[in-house]
């Protein structure tokens, strides 16, 4: 009785004319509507969101707002080097006088694309791995998971660490490393995940219709599976850019001068406390975004989560 | 004398996103002390949600809109939860509808029950007893309710128990706090006909004994009448009719009582089958559509104990007939139903559908046979995906099966909805947006869509109220001889399957203890068991109690 009282359906309607779209789709936009209403109604919700979306703002348009494009290729300026923020160098300059406003903001389109590769390679093929294992059981559940255990056992970012090394410094290899040590939290979320759906009454009821593996896995596992793997994913997003500004920290990611928010802190470090401007804003850049990311995952998990779903 | 609880006027809405839901219109309704009040009404109607607003107990962002409850000359409308705790489960109590997860796994029966005592002794201001003293009252109270050796359940979890045992704790637990009222929801529903029959038994025992008020809710008003002598019926969020049960029964006066009164299956009524017709319009091919030899499935429990759940059945199913498969819980009917549609291997045996033996087959040829027998689940709530809207749910089998172009799939989709008598706009709705019977309609559908020759339902109508029951078997009986199917049914409810079942098996623990002519067996049981299994089903059924 706890059921959700629902809208009742005006089962009387039933004339010939063809339905307008909005007819046709409202139980779509009745359920859209939801999701914005209660997502409106959280305060960190809404801050994770407004973070993101400045974000992503920010990496389409960013090289065309920046006062000094020119500092994102390693322009040198040394009459205006190490300068505190003013009106002209919002951010202050650094050693070399390149605007940090300017390499900050052009910075967001790198982070952006390192944390959409990480996440978008790691996901596919964890997800592909998690089903499969999942759904078969048997020995390729065993090979597969234990496998996943092996790369879950060692340190990620220690790991990531020693395949760049081998691979060599620079942003491509770093994200490359990065992605191989991401995926096993993907198959873990999707194997338990599509262990508890496939016991589902409606994959009996697909299989006795004479469903092939392949149609169940994707009609039916798949879409019930979505929801913890987008929340999962807006929370890797802070987290891939940040191992992956850790990596530049240590100098075996993106090399100066290019623009990235990890290898500026990294270089900004020798220049602290006294030009404290310089690591400051990549830091607080790096610190938003995360956050932003980690909100909007929560967000995310509170209305998609159907327990907490109360209505 | 004051009534011991007295419901003025209340309303209650909740607030759901779509705006407030009047989930209760102007209740009125007394409970004297010694009072046994039963509340009929099917599901969505607004019982349960009145009974735990009764126990401070009621959903969450609901308000009060009018009115009052007022128990004992207490006004309990707008309590502190600090003040219910003195109510709650002392004067008080619940029972709730399914005995299997109320019951905390992990502590013994002892345990709990004395958990209960010393918290209701800790709320009453008093000390708390001691263990002993406290175990002392466990026992007696597991007397109380009629379970036998108190002493040794005392050290017993509830994995370890049945049911019907189960229901019987919580009943024991309810009545630990010696309460002015017992609210039982749905105590049956959950349960075997036979053990129904015990627990409606212990509940009047109980009320006679104790000097018990008893509210009980139910939709099967065939339990009601076994313990209320007063009843309301509900319908919308009101109270429709209330009154004396035997009036209500014999003369029910508002539209929807006689509704629902006519929808009850009567086990002791001869239906007057369709069969006459049938075998008139073809006595030619009356061979066997489906035939099952020495069918075995055994299970191997990871201590390596062999468990058999279907031991050695044979059956043959006439094309044309509706073949019925009764038995208790457990009994390894759904463990038959699927080996018959081969969704679980049996261990061994065969399976003759039209002359082929099926058993063996596998991959493509096994694909293709599965057009021509489809499965019709219990519960329709869980048998849709809830990502599909019912237009892709109807459609799938066809997608699947056939090469018909979408436009086609969407067409027959359309004629599909129409034949289980829904509107065709559902076809853009979702599964969580319909009601259990119209669900039930589109599992139908999607069952039909590849012309089978062969429905297995299996307890179709069990998830579904009672005047939904009836419609969907009227409706199953009149698109048998539409679509010339033959169905094999299954069920717990031996009122349904002698509704219309033309040739019935009767199982237990696996094994058929009874075959033979529906009618037949309904007349003259030759099993003790089958007896036993007619006689309980009798006892909750409506007319039974009107001879009272």
């Amino acid at each position: 009785m706890t059921a959700t009282p629902m809208t009742p359906i005006d089962t009387s309607v039933e004339d010939t004319r063809p339905l307008t779209f909005r007819e046709r789709h409202a139980s779509q936009i009745r359920q859209w509507r939801l999701y914005a209403h209660m997502f409106r109604k959280s305060f960190s919700s809404m801050l994770g969101l407004s973070l993101v979306v400045l974000f992503l703002v920010l990496a389409a348009i960013g090289p065309l707002i920046v006062p000094y494009p020119e500092a994102a290729s390693g322009a040198i300026n040394m009459s205006a080097k190490l300068q505190p923020p003013s009106s002209t160098y919002w951010f202050g300059t650094d050693e070399m006088g390149a605007d940090i406003f300017s390499r900050v903001i052009i910075g967001a389109r790198t982070s952006l694309w390192i944390g959409v590769v990480i996440t978008g390679i790691a996901a596919i093929v964890g997800i592909t791995l998690g089903i499969i294992a999942g759904y078969r059981g048997g020995w390729v559940r065993a090979v597969i998971m234990r496998f996943t255990e092996l790369f879950l056992a060692v340190p990620g970012l220690a790991l990531a660490l020693a395949i760049v090394a081998a691979l060599g410094p620079g942003i491509t290899n770093c994200v490359l490393a990065l992605a191989i040590v991401w995926w096993p939290g993907y198959v873990r979320l999707v194997e338990a995940k599509t262990l508890s759906i496939k016991e589902e009454l409606f994959i009996e009821s697909a299989r006795s219709i004479g469903a092939k593996t392949p149609w169940i896995l994707w009609h039916h596992i798949l879409p019930n599976c979505m929801s913890p793997i987008i929340v999962k994913m807006s929370m890797d997003m802070g987290m891939a850019i940040l191992s992956a500004a850790s990596l530049g920290f240590i100098g075996l990611g993106a090399q100066p001068p290019s623009p990235e928010w990890g290898s500026m802190i990294s270089v900004a470090r020798t220049y602290m406390p006294d030009w404290w401007w310089y690591s400051l804003f990549p830091g607080a850049a790096i610190f938003l975004t995360v956050l932003g990311f980690n909100l909007l995952g929560d967000g995310l998990r509170d209305i998609l989560d159907p327990r907490s779903r109360d209505r | 004398m004051t009534a011991l609880l007295d419901i003025k006027d209340y309303r209650l809405d909740i607030g759901t996103f779509d705006g407030p839901v009047h989930v209760l219109k102007g209740i009125n309704l007394t409970v004297n002390r010694g009072d046994t009040l039963g509340i009929v009404g099917e599901s969505g109607s607004g019982k349960t949600v009145l009974v735990r607003s009764v126990l401070g107990i009621g959903p969450r962002n609901s308000k009060v809109v009018e009115g009052s409850i007022s128990f004992d000359g207490q006004d309990i409308t707008n309590l502190s939860e600090k003040d219910w705790t003195k109510i709650r489960g002392i004067r008080i109590s619940m029972i709730f509808q399914d005995p299997m997860t109320y019951l905390n796994p992990l502590f013994t029966i002892g345990r709990q029950i004395s958990d209960v005592i010393a918290a209701h002794e800790k709320a009453a201001g008093a000390g708390v007893s001691s263990k002993s003293a406290r175990r002392a009252r466990t026992e007696e109270l597991l007397d109380q309710v009629g379970l036998p050796n108190p002493a040794m359940l005392f050290s017993q979890y509830p994995h370890q128990l049945s049911g019907g045992m189960r229901q019987r704790i919580l009943i024991a637990m309810a009545l630990a706090g010696k309460p002015d009222i017992l609210i039982a929801d749905e105590p049956t529903t959950a349960l075997d006909v036979t053990v129904q029959a015990q627990v409606l038994d212990l509940i009047n025992s109980l009320v006679e004994k104790l000097n018990l008020t008893v509210i009980m809710i139910s939709h099967d008003i065939g339990a009601i009448a076994t313990v209320a002598k007063r009843c309301a019926v509900m319908y919308k969020g009101e109270i429709v009719e209330q009154g004396m049960t035997q009036d209500i029964l014999n003369r029910p006066q508002h539209e929807y009582t006689q509704r629902l009164l006519a929808a009850v299956p009567d086990i002791d009524v001869a239906p007057e089958k369709v069969a006459a017709e049938v075998s008139e319009a073809k006595p030619a091919k009356r061979g066997n559509l489906l035939e099952a030899i020495d069918l075995k499935k055994v299970y191997r429990s990871q201590s390596g104990a062999d468990f058999t759940a279907v031991n050695s059945i044979s059956l043959a199913v006439k094309t044309g007939e509706i073949f019925g498969v009764v038995g208790e819980s457990g009994s390894g009917k759904s463990t038959l139903a699927r080996m018959l549609m081969r969704l679980i291997e049996p261990t061994s045996g065969d399976i003759i559908f039209d002359g082929q033996n099926i058993s063996g087959l596998s991959g493509e040829p096994l694909r293709q046979m599965r057009r021509h027998m489809q499965f019709v689940f219990q519960n329709p709530h869980s048998a849709l995906n809830g990502r599909h809207t019912i237009g892709d749910a109807i459609g799938e089998p066809l997608r699947i099966q056939t090469n018909m172009s979408r436009r086609d799939i969407e067409a027959r989709a359309e004629a599909l909805l129409d034949i289980v008598q829904l509107p065709k706009m559902f076809k853009y709705r979702y599964p969580h947006e319909l009601s259990g019977g119209q669900k039930q309609r589109v599992c139908i559908a999607r069952a039909i869509a590849l012309n089978p020759r062969l429905l297995i339902l299996d307890e179709p109508t069990s998830a579904l109220d009672i005047s939904v029951q009836a419609q969907v078997l009227d409706f199953l009986q009149e698109l048998r001889s539409e679509l010339n199917l033959t169905y094999v049914f299954i069920s717990h409810n031996l009122a349904v399957i002698r509704q219309i079942c033309d040739h019935t098996i009767v199982m237990k623990r696996g094994e058929i203890v009874e075959q033979g002519d529906t009618e037949q067996i309904f007349l003259a049981p030759r099993e003790e068991y089958t007896k036993a299994l007619i006689e309980s089903g009798r006892k909750t059924s409506q007319a039974a109690n009107l001879q009272v």
